[in-house]
């Protein structure tokens, strides 16, 4: 209640921009607070702890994110793709296309990366039936590692059960299966579970398989050659290196996914004109 | 009734509250695109798919950019009360809140750049509007 009857009821809050009002500019108090400084709590302090919040925001968010176990695909949704490389094609390991074409290309991916699948499943059928059937061009899939982040590393595992598919000959096919089954980064989609579900999918024989993938020369042999492709400047993913078969060191390089197909198919044709190299602009980082 | 010092310039509360509802524009649309389950729209830029469905996309199965867009409405609330009330604890509150999204989209930057390989133009403009609604209040607070 007011102690004043004659005038009217004044809330709390207007009391205080009365206060305030009256205050001249510039030397604004606030004296019905607990003030650190003159002008309420310092910049400094306020400061100080918006960033510790803004750390411990991006620690918890380290904790959470790398991994992410409440979603791991599981074994039963695993999707059967169409082959990319149609039998009647020479495939030799990572190799497919005739051994004597005049160019090759070399695609360099990450298993996990989202881009490398999208390129196996819009452009690479493409490119096979337009240079690789007719004997143009011979595509080589160089696999490397290094979007993995935990243990075993997924990016790494799926290397190896490609590497191990291909001593059975078997390396388009679990390429495409890889590729047509990620399910995020690190997420699990390339859990050993879901290799080995992989692996019989594509109608491997799984002793050998198995006892390849447990091999620590396959491990090292992917972290080898994930060391030569970053020694050579290949550090994102898909690089393709297009290049005269008679001349591997002079290949040109493409990062990351051509914009359009026509692009990638253009500058495969005026090679094989020319024999010589032409400019393709890179696109997708 | 004179006006404190900070609401003498109606420029910086409208150009933040500005840069907030852009941010609150893009967070929404990041989050209604990734909650139907598609990809953003890039455009002619590219890598948004690629962060997008990256592991970093999501903490504690909600999408980052939910929590973005918590924290630009948020910020937007406090730079309004700012604009139509002149109250310093309201423009404090926009300047720490704004600090710290600063910190966090630094990081996310970080992360695109060395941890997924891919730029967002998305994630970019979104960081902008925070670095810039940031200074403008650090601006504001400095007079």
């Amino acid at each position: 209640m007011p102690a004043d009857p004659s005038s009217p009821p004044v809330s709390r809050r207007e009391r205080r921009r009365r206060e305030r009002a009256e205050i001249p500019s510039g030397q604004h108090r606030r004296s019905s607070q607990k003030s650190v400084g003159r002008k309420g709590p310092s910049l400094a302090v306020v400061s100080l702890l918006a960033a510790l919040f803004g750390f411990a925001a991006i620690a918890a968010f380290q904790l959470a994110a790398p991994g992410d176990e409440g979603s791991s695909p599981g074994v039963a949704d695993l999707l059967v793709p169409p082959a990319t490389i149609p039998a009647g094609i020479a495939v030799d390991g990572e190799s497919a296309g005739r051994p004597d074409a005049a160019l090759v290309l070399e695609i360099y991916g990450d298993y996990q990366c989202p881009v490398c699948a999208r390129f196996a499943r819009e452009y690479l059928g493409r490119l096979v039936a337009d240079f690789v059937q007719p004997g143009d061009l011979r595509v080589v899939d160089r696999a490397i590692a290094f979007l993995g982040t935990g243990q075993p590393d997924e990016s790494e595992q799926a290397a190896i059960g490609a590497a191990c598919a291909a001593d059975q000959n078997r390396y388009w096919a679990f390429h495409d299966i890889l590729l047509w089954n990620q399910h995020g980064e690190n997420e699990g989609a390339f859990s050993p579970e879901r290799l080995a579900a992989m692996a019989d999918a594509v109608g491997l024989e799984r002793g050998a398989w198995d006892a390849c993938v447990a091999d620590p020369a396959r491990l090292a042999a992917i972290r080898q050659a994930t060391a030569d492709a970053a020694a050579a400047q290949i550090v994102s993913t898909p690089t393709l290196v297009l290049g005269n078969a008679n001349d591997p060191a002079g290949g040109e390089r493409i990062v990351g996914m051509p914009r359009t197909y026509e692009e990638l198919a253009a500058a495969i044709r005026a090679r094989l004109a020319t024999g010589a190299a032409t400019s393709i602009a890179p696109t997708v980082p | 009734m004179k006006r404190p010092p900070w609401v003498a310039r109606a420029t910086a509360p409208l150009a933040a509250t500005g840069l907030a509802a852009a941010g609150v524009l893009i967070a929404a649309y990041l989050t209604a695109t990734r909650l139907a389950g598609d990809l953003p729209a890039c455009g002619p830029l590219v890598g948004c798919e690629q962060v997008a469905t990256s592991a970093y996309s999501d903490v504690f199965g909600i999408p980052v950019a939910a929590f973005g867009l918590g924290f630009s409405l948020v910020v937007l609330a406090a730079v309004v009360a700012w604009w139509r009330t002149g109250s310093r604890r309201a423009i404090l509150a926009a300047y720490a809140l704004g600090l710290m999204g600063l910190v966090v989209v630094a990081y996310l930057t970080y992360l695109e750049l060395f941890v997924i390989h891919a730029i967002c133009a998305w994630c970019v403009a979104y960081a902008a509007t925070v670095a810039l609604g940031w200074g403008v209040t650090a601006l504001a607070l400095r007079r």
